[in-house]
């Protein structure tokens, strides 16, 4: 405890000469394995340039429909990539849930960053592989990251151990049991934009929205009160990078800058599971003849 | 919500009667290893009890009571759990064995099973949860010959999928459930 104590002092100092803390963020990468190898060469090169980066993302990583084929065998691959490049946490995203709940478990459990989700809580004895929130000890700053879901398109009726809280309420609830020494609070909110500036709204204390599900691209961050607001389109097809002067003191942080980094595609191997979507389509024809004849 | 109620209002008064939603009708095992359900329902023929128990992640126990049928106990073992999102089952019981599959595509679910036996049937459905609170399922059942159309409402008071109140439609008629989680 005392070294841990002695730590923060430490950083605390340093990050009261002024060294500014840069989130990168992305939303709604949606197994765009095509964009991953240059994502990842963004977060390298800034990495490369600057001392406290926070790599985070707001959910809906792990799944799309829309893509069949990459989406009965990517989220392994997802969760291999996004440890790879050193995540430091991750919204849950209404897609994320669609793995069911025992495949969601093993994804969680094989990523080295939380799964945050301060909204969906735990009921009787269910067991969810996510948390509410995790303290991120940067160089910079420590900071308070908090996970949010929406409401919108949720399998309810498959996580009978879920039940559904009010965003605001959840956020209040985890900056009054966890804040104390944290500089910067950070929610990772799998929401519109519209719907994070009326928590920003609501709950003034959050001094960044990274938000997501809505595949908006905020090119200019929106402000709200003392809270900046962020989302980084979809797909991959931007690293966001927000850079903040954070005021060690709980005062006003400072917006140095925010860009979003356009990243390319890559080709990727054609037909790649195409056996696997084969077997789950071999087996459900199956279960139709079974039922039909 | 209002897409929702305006559905809810034509079944009641474009149909005016209903059942519940099939029980173990599709092949995901939902609850965790111990949890216990339990769903009493009033329809045209009675009133249903029927309690469920998981008894692994891969094993749920269901024990019925009907005036048609005063017991009936069923396994259903999740056969095919990796191959998300399909998930297949297989029923076996003294009413009958047969074998339950679903696609599970988050808000939407595809289900389709046979029964063989003493309680022939097959059914297929489709159940929509596009909002916290309320799902619908919409599908068809066959007990011999020709299919028969049903819908079905659940509603959620809590938000959560904990406690449930069943309202469903048939050709015999409508099926008033409540069920829950304990």
């Amino acid at each position: 405890m005392v070294p841990l104590a002695a730590a923060i002092v430490l950083l605390r100092a340093i990050a009261a000469v002024g060294a500014p803390l840069t989130v990168l963020y992305t939303n709604d990468l949606h197994l765009r394995f095509a964009r991953l190898d240059s994502l990842e060469h963004r977060i390298e090169e800034v990495r490369a340039e600057a001392d406290s980066v926070l790599l985070v993302d707001a959910g809906d990583a792990w799944h799309d429909f829309r893509r069949p084929l990459t989406a009965v065998w990517g989220a392994d691959e997802m969760v291999s990539w996004m440890n790879q490049v050193g995540y430091d946490a991750m919204a849950l995203g209404n897609h994320d849930l669609y793995w069911g709940a025992l495949r969601l478990a093993v994804l969680a459990r094989a990523a080295d960053f939380p799964i945050l989700c301060a909204n969906a809580k735990q009921v009787g004895s269910a067991r969810v592989p996510f948390v509410a929130s995790t303290r991120v000890l940067t160089t910079a700053t420590p900071v308070l990251v908090i996970g949010l879901i929406t409401e919108e398109f949720l399998p309810y009726p498959a996580y009978p151990g879920l039940r559904l809280v009010g965003p605001a309420g959840a956020v209040r609830e985890e900056i009054r049991h966890r804040a104390t020494d944290a500089d910067l609070i950070l929610v990772l909110a799998h929401l519109p934009v519209a719907d994070a500036a009326d928590l920003a709204r609501a709950v003034p204390e959050i001094d960044l929205l990274v938000s997501g599900h809505s595949h908006e691209t905020t090119f200019e961050p929106l402000r709200i009160g003392q809270t900046w607001i962020v989302q980084s389109g979809a797909f991959g097809a931007y690293l966001g990078k927000l850079v903040l002067d954070v005021d060690p003191h709980g005062g006003r942080h400072r917006l140095i800058a925010n860009e979003l980094l356009p990243t390319e595609k890559a080709p990727t191997a054609p037909g790649r599971g195409l056996r696997r979507l084969l077997s789950v389509l071999t087996a459900a024809v199956a279960v139709a003849l079974f039922v039909l004849r | 919500m209002n897409r929702w109620v305006i559905f809810l209002v034509a079944i009641w008064v474009g149909v005016g009667t209903s059942a519940a939603p099939v029980g173990g009708a599709h092949a995901m095992i939902l609850l965790p290893a111990g949890g216990t359900r339990v769903e009493i329902a009033w329809g045209m023929s009675g009133p249903a009890v029927e309690w469920s128990r998981i008894v692994s992640p891969r094993m749920e126990v269901i024990a019925s009571s009907s005036p048609a049928d005063l017991f009936s106990i069923r396994a259903k073992v999740l056969l095919v759990g990796e191959l998300v999102p399909l998930f297949v089952a297989a029923l076996v019981g003294t009413d009958g064995h047969g074998v339950v599959g679903t696609l599970f595509l988050g808000p939407v679910e595809v289900s389709a099973g046979r029964r063989l036996g003493k309680s022939a049937c097959r059914w297929a459905h489709v159940q929509l949860a596009a909002e916290p609170g309320v799902s619908l399922v919409l599908g068809g059942e066959a007990f011999g010959e020709g299919w028969q159309p049903f819908a079905a409402v659940r509603i959620f008071p809590q938000r959560d999928a904990v406690w449930e109140i069943g309202l469903s439609i048939r050709g015999d008629g409508i099926r008033l459930s409540l069920g829950g989680w304990l």
